[in-house]
């Protein structure tokens, strides 16, 4: 036997899944040949620091714990259901927006829109995924001076969604209470990657404007 | 119908799966290598499969079930964080990876034995972190965790000539990994 053909039964010889003829041949070549009994020896002492490979506690108890987010989940959607529906917030999913490239995303940053105060403004946010994600956080934060129409005092609102590959859009109905500018934050999150950006919502005379899509147009 | 109340339902999934978990944290950690995201495979698994409960009931050998829906979820997590990572989120290096291990298996250590001293855990977990899902599942199962590769069909449902041809591919590729000379 070639030292190549042994090094083809190496593995299967480690195993034991020779048959006795081939077994036979292979510790016939490794008896007379240095370098494959090393290979064979270091193929063994690699099998052996695989197998001794430590598992490190768990931080806690995982059961419960889990146990723990089904009821938080289950009671944020209960929640959000509600509220989704009398609000008419509409979330349009898109997808791979989380996924970026490393350039610069547009998102990113501070967008303005202009709004006139005292009236429900709709302002779209567009969020362009490249794939479909599941599991996602979206939070919006509404600041002082802000209001959710029909909901004067929500302060935040989050979400579990997912977004479709594409465009995703957030419809927020808000009713700027200010005569100076403020600024939306929304929040998304997935698995342990998180993005945020603002939108600033600028006062401005009563005149029609339409919403504002954020992720038109190359970031440079 | 079922009845009202969570008790009932929650109590037969605890019972149902609460002996699998440790398993399934160690099978998690094998395949990630990483505590925390082993902890939230295990997690979200939980919380998908609650409300599977009645399913969960009639499955006739829930561990290589359960270890096969894992593994099923880990691959979707690996494929998308393998993306998202491009505009990483900070992850920290381990901290809890403890001292690597200079005391391998080493029942009869002779001249030729250097290459056991040369791996550290760590330096294996850097190779493994670096083959593919694929390869490292057939290496946590196989070689790590013990199982046959007929047991390896039900849970990575996978013909056995082709996890026996992944598994000497993945061997090889740890080898070359863990050898700058690529002799091994
Ligand atoms: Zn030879």
């Amino acid at each position: 036997m070639s030292c190549e053909t042994l090094r083809e039964h190496l593995d299967d010889y480690l195993d034991g899944r020779l048959a006795e003829a081939t077994e036979r041949a292979v510790s016939e070549h490794l008896a007379e040949c240095g370098a494959c009994s090393r290979r064979l020896q270091e193929a063994r002492d690699l099998q052996g620091a695989l197998r001794e490979m430590a598992v490190p506690p768990p931080s806690g108890d995982l059961l419960e714990r889990a146990m723990q987010a089904r009821a938080r989940t289950a009671r944020a959607r209960r929640q959000m259901g509600a509220l989704a529906a009398a609000a008419s917030l509409l979330l349009a999913v898109a997808a791979g927006w989380l996924a970026l490239d490393t350039r610069q995303d547009p998102l990113e940053g501070t967008r303005m829109v202009a709004v006139t105060p005292n009236q429900p403004e709709k302002v779209s946010l567009v969020f362009n995924s490249s794939e479909r994600l599941e599991e996602v956080t979206l939070t919006v934060k509404v600041p002082e001076g802000v209001e959710l129409a029909g909901y004067p005092n929500q302060r935040e609102l989050s979400w579990r969604t997912t977004l479709e590959a594409g465009r995703n859009v957030l419809e927020l109905p808000v009713i700027l209470r200010s005569i100076t500018e403020r600024a939306l934050a929304a929040r998304l999150e997935h698995g342990d990657s998180r993005r945020e950006f603002r939108l600033r919502l600028q006062p401005q005379e009563p005149e029609p404007t339409g919403g504002l899509s954020l992720t038109e147009g190359p970031a440079a | 119908m079922s009845s009202s109340g969570d008790s009932g339902p929650a109590a037969d999934f605890e019972a149902l799966v609460g002996p699998h978990v440790d398993h399934l944290y160690r099978m998690a950690y094998r395949f990630t290598g990483r505590r925390e995201e082993a902890e939230d495979l295990v997690q979200d698994l939980l919380v998908k499969l609650y409300p599977r409960v009645e399913e969960l009931a009639r499955v006739d050998q829930l561990r290589p079930w359960l270890t096969r829906v894992l593994y099923n979820q880990f691959v979707d997590q690996h494929r998308k964080r393998s993306r998202l990572r491009l505009w990483g989120s900070n992850e920290d290096p381990e901290d809890d990876r403890g001292d690597p291990f200079d005391r391998m298996a080493s029942d009869n250590p002779g001249p030729e034995r250097a290459v056991q001293d040369r791996f550290t855990q760590a330096q294996i977990e850097e190779a493994l972190a670096q083959l593919s899902h694929e390869h490292r599942a057939v290496l946590a199962l196989h070689d790590m965790e013990g199982y046959t590769l007929v047991e390896m069909t039900t849970i990575l449902e996978v013909p056995t000539g082709t996890l026996k041809s992944r598994l000497h591919r993945a061997r090889a590729r740890i080898r070359r990994l863990l050898t700058e000379d690529g002799t091994f």
